[in-house]
């Protein structure tokens, strides 16, 4: 039997086998599932109970994995819309490193596999919400929204807001009034961060027709939404405090880190962009004093719980 | 990818072997670690399945208050969840 030599035209070349194992990693999109896999492990540690560290971890590992899924799914069907933006054009599709089948089955098994071990593992209705969130994230929010409204991001937004609900759960094993109010703090979070990046990245959008807010309902009204999101986060990060269900550290932090997302969120939101020239500094800022916000808020959240627990 | 139709040169076939080596490698390293994640996985359910076996042949075995409890063996009165179920002594 003799084998063929190896040519640059083999399908052994083109196919996925000469796909380096960093383009798999990177369609998972490393960088966002670092928020996801915080705040899902925030919500495990701050609910009350207890659960075995194996299950923990298992329970954090689904979800990023859970994650990943859906954002190769992401990637895989907005292949062509990323080839046409700068931010995302080095990504394994767009620069040619990979097969889009390739990128697809990937998805599916990552989100299939981590689904299935949620369930078995933890329980059936963690794995029903990671299931829902992963379907959210890759049909209801990239197949489905992205394309059709500005509104996208505004419900798009639940599939990020997700992870520390099923945190949450994998430990009380049911849905109580805390996991709700933290998803619907990540949903009204969500908004303000992601239109200060429209807000730098518009031109980009609008050059492969996403309608994004800028794009569509102008940078003025985007401005006055993020100011209005801002205003509303900020007494919303307020309610677990204000209802108990929180304590005096978490509730301090919530009310210092909402001031300065509301005043870095007002100047966005009142300041008018000077033109081409305009460096966006104060919109880059926001954005990245949202991810800043987040991570501290959610930590708060978790020593406040240490105290309360050990230190009483 | 745009090749022309040629064999790979010696520098191009090395590269891609050490491509496919790396991605083997990576494959090894996520089975290996799923095989004991499961592993861990299934020692903790069984750990929790026997404690939560236990308790209930306690639940089970305990006397209803003010009822006249007959005389049954030992073992079915007082259980210990920790040491397996095993009557204490």
């Amino acid at each position: 039997m003799s084998i063929a030599p190896i040519t640059s035209e083999s399908p052994v070349v083109a196919s996925s086998l000469d796909v380096d194992w960093r383009d798999f990693f990177a369609l998972t999109k490393p960088r966002v599932m670092t928020l996801v896999i915080f705040t899902g492990l925030c919500g495990l540690l701050a609910a009350p109970g207890h659960i075995d560290p194996v299950l923990a971890f298992t329970a954090i590992l689904c979800i990023a994995v859970g994650a990943g899924g859906a954002a190769a799914l992401n990637q895989w069907w907005e292949a062509d819309i990323d080839a046409g933006m700068k931010r995302t054009q080095k990504r394994p599709l767009p620069a040619g490193r990979m097969e889009r089948s390739s990128a697809r089955d990937f998805g599916f098994a990552l989100a299939g596999g981590s689904v299935v071990v949620m369930g078995l593992a933890i329980g059936v209705l963690d794995a029903a919400i990671l299931a829902l969130s992963i379907f959210y994230y890759a049909w209801i929010y990239t197949v489905w929204l992205k394309p059709r409204t500005p509104q996208n991001i505004v419900i798009g937004g639940g599939a990020g807001a997700f992870p520390p609900m099923i945190g949450w759960i994998a430990v009380t094993g049911h849905i109580t009034l805390m996991p709700v109010l933290l998803f619907l703090i990540i949903f009204m979070w969500t908004p303000p961060h992601f239109w200060a990046l429209a807000l730098f990245v518009q031109t980009d959008y609008a050059k492969v027709g996403i309608p994004m807010m800028p794009v569509v309902a102008g940078e003025r009204s985007t401005r006055y939404q993020i100011l209005a999101y801002a205003a509303v986060l900020l007494p919303l990060t307020l309610v677990p405090w204000w209802l108990g269900l929180a304590g005096v550290i978490y509730g301090v932090s919530a009310l210092v880190l909402g001031a300065v997302f509301l005043a870095l969120s007002a100047w966005v939101g009142l300041r008018r962009s000077s033109g081409a020239e305009d460096t966006m500094k104060p919109e880059k800022r926001l954005f990245a004093y949202s991810i800043l916000y987040l991570f501290v808020l959610f930590a708060m959240l978790v020593v406040d719980h240490v105290v309360a627990t050990f230190g009483a | 990818m745009t090749f022309e139709n040629r064999p790979l040169t010696p520098t191009e076939l090395a590269a891609f072997r050490a491509r496919q080596r790396s991605r083997s490698r990576a494959l090894a390293v996520v089975l290996l670690a799923l095989v004991v994640l499961f592993f861990a996985i299934t020692i903790v359910k069984l750990r929790d399945e026997s404690i939560r076996d236990a308790k209930s042949r306690q639940q089970l075995a305990a006397p209803i208050a003010g009822m006249p409890t007959p005389a049954g063996p030992a073992s079915l009165q007082s259980v210990d969840p920790v040491n397996d179920g095993q009557a204490k002594q």
